[in-house]
């Protein structure tokens, strides 16, 4: 076999042969016999000043577990071993790619042995690396491509559902709300709790409608990066107080009980009292799917050190772990023994407010055993 | 070390062999070699870690990467479902050379953990079959990154 016309460097390996050698044995070493100058500054140690007399695997690491296929190519059973593009960094930092080849000298005679060439291939290599990377770079956006698709079609989908669940949810408390006010343009003179009753059900419909449409909008505003929240200093207490209090007839009327428990002391922190009342809303719809006629719904507020604490419970059939799990996600729906399908928006928009807020909530859950809201905040003094 | 490109091969060794993590992602071509000793209350363990190219699947090219190999770390990309397929291409490539080679996996990139597309089960279903220990690792926090380099380093010396 020639040796290529571009070697750089060239030396003899020698090993000191037994008769086994031709059984393909080592039973000598591996040492250089003659070593051209350049050599040396491919040892793996750099202080080294000569390689003569040297084993060949103290100072090239490649070739550490070659042995046996090296007395192969001694023995001539074996014509060549190559390693490509061995990465070389010099002492300026410079990567250089070099392949080293070992040839049989002599094979199978008494004074055969090895030559050892390495060949520069730094230029041809450095255009492949180029090469080499920007594929790699092209695939790995090929890939992130093929996620984000497969992401977006998988959102698709649930907005079709989200969309066709909205209308179906819009569509009830219209209907109740046109129904009831129909009876009562047509029934003027009718008895004044009755007429009281109904336009309590057409307002608190309305309420739903709005907070639904309020939802719809600060998805769309989330989706957009335009939401925007401006937090002041508040009392935790009052967007309480403001939902336990609206809720009230509501829940009486669906017969659920509340209880409510707060401290006697102001709870300051920055909030925005119509967000939290928000959450405090879509946290109260979310249980009204899961929880029975006489259910009961505790809300309650506490500090611990420097974090108010927000707390929302029920008592309804609870969930399992892996719905508790994905229960933030958007557009995620609990299958199975929900009264009816929410649109997946409400705990999302949930977690995003308590956020915007620098706060955490948790959801502490057991199946038969109800669900409770942790939510969390920074707390100010003064 | 074996895997797909790009899975963290270099940053695993440079966070095991020089302590540290680099962002960026350079291309590794043929192979780097980098020394670590390992040391064991009896005795010292010198490994030569060879950092191949991922990607570069030709067998004829591998061989001479291969031949000296006395085990594996073969890495996966947490984030990236394809790059389970390397386990059993290179475990089989490295046992035409090494039957009884032990292999370590490594699902690296643990810390992208909202990015994950490979599930425990199928990666332990891959390392039940190619006989490998399977660890999660993140060269970026450093986790289990020695733990891996260590296992194979007592496997291979026994």
């Amino acid at each position: 076999m020639d040796i290529p016309s571009q070697a750089l460097l060239a030396v003899h390996t020698v090993t000191a042969l037994s008769d086994r050698m031709a059984s393909a044995e080592l039973s000598g070493e591996l040492r250089f016999l003659t070593v051209s100058e350049k050599m040396v500054q491919f040892a793996a140690d750099s202080s080294v000043v000569s390689l003569e007399g040297e084993l060949l695997t103290d100072h090239f690491f490649e070739f550490v577990g070659s042995e046996s296929f090296l007395a192969e190519i001694v023995a001539g059973h074996e014509a060549l071993f190559h390693i490509r593009d061995v990465n070389h960094v010099t002492d300026e930092g410079e990567i250089q790619y070099y392949d080293f080849l070992i040839f049989p000298l002599r094979p199978g005679e008494s004074d055969a042995g090895l030559l050892f060439v390495i060949d520069d291939q730094t230029e041809n290599s450095l255009l492949k690396q180029e090469l080499t990377q920007e594929r790699n770079e092209l695939r790995l956006i090929q890939a992130e491509l093929s996620r984000t698709n497969a992401k977006l079609q998988r959102l698709d989908i649930l907005k079709s559902r989200f969309l066709s669940i909205a209308a179906h949810d819009m569509r009830t408390p219209l209907s109740l709300i046109g129904g009831y006010a129909d009876f009562l343009v047509e029934n003027q003179g009718i008895d004044s709790e009755i007429r009281n009753k109904f336009l309590r059900i057409i307002r608190e419909q309305n309420g739903w409608l709005n907070r639904l449409i309020h939802d719809m909008l600060d998805l769309n505003r989330l989706e957009n990066e335009t939401l925007e929240i401006e937090l002041y200093a508040g009392d935790l207490r009052k967007p309480v107080q403001m939902v336990t209090n609206a809720l009230a007839p509501a829940l009486e009327m669906k017969k659920l009980d509340m209880t409510v428990t707060l401290p006697d002391e102001p709870v300051y922190m920055k909030l925005h009292s119509g967000r939290i009342e928000q959450v405090l809303y879509n946290l109260v719809s979310n249980s009204l799917k899961f929880i029975d006629n006489d259910g009961h719904l505790t809300f309650s507020v506490s500090v611990e050190g420097d974090i108010g604490i927000l707390e929302f419970g029920d008592n309804g059939r609870g969930m399992y772990p892996e719905e508790v799990a994905n229960l933030f996600k958007l557009y995620y729906q609990a299958e199975g023994e929900a009264k009816s399908k929410g649109l997946g928006l409400g705990l999302f928009i949930v977690k995003t407010m308590v956020e915007a807020h620098h706060g955490t909530i948790v959801a502490e859950s057991e199946y038969g055993h109800g669900t409770t809201f942790i939510m969390r905040f920074p707390l100010i003094h003064n | 070390m074996l895997g797909d490109f790009s899975v963290g091969k270099t940053s695993l060794i440079r966070r095991f062999v020089e302590g540290r993590f680099d962002d960026k992602y350079l291309s590794t071509i043929g192979v780097k070699i980098s020394r670590k000793q390992v040391e064991r209350p009896e005795h010292q363990i010198n490994l030569l870690i060879w950092d191949l190219a991922g990607g570069d699947n030709h067998a004829n090219k591998l061989s001479g990467y291969l031949r000296g190999a006395a085990g594996a770390l073969i890495v996966c990309d947490l984030t990236r479902d394809t790059t389970v397929y390397a386990f059993e291409h290179y475990s089989q490539q490295l046992r035409k050379f090494n039957e009884s080679a032990p292999i370590v996996m490594a699902a690296n990139k643990y810390d992208l953990s909202d990015q994950r597309q490979i599930s425990d089960e199928s990666l332990q279903k891959i390392a039940d079959k190619l006989r490998a220990d399977l660890l999660y690792t993140s060269a970026k926090t450093g986790q289990n990154v020695i733990e891996a380099f260590d296992l194979l380093a007592d496997a291979v010396s026994k």
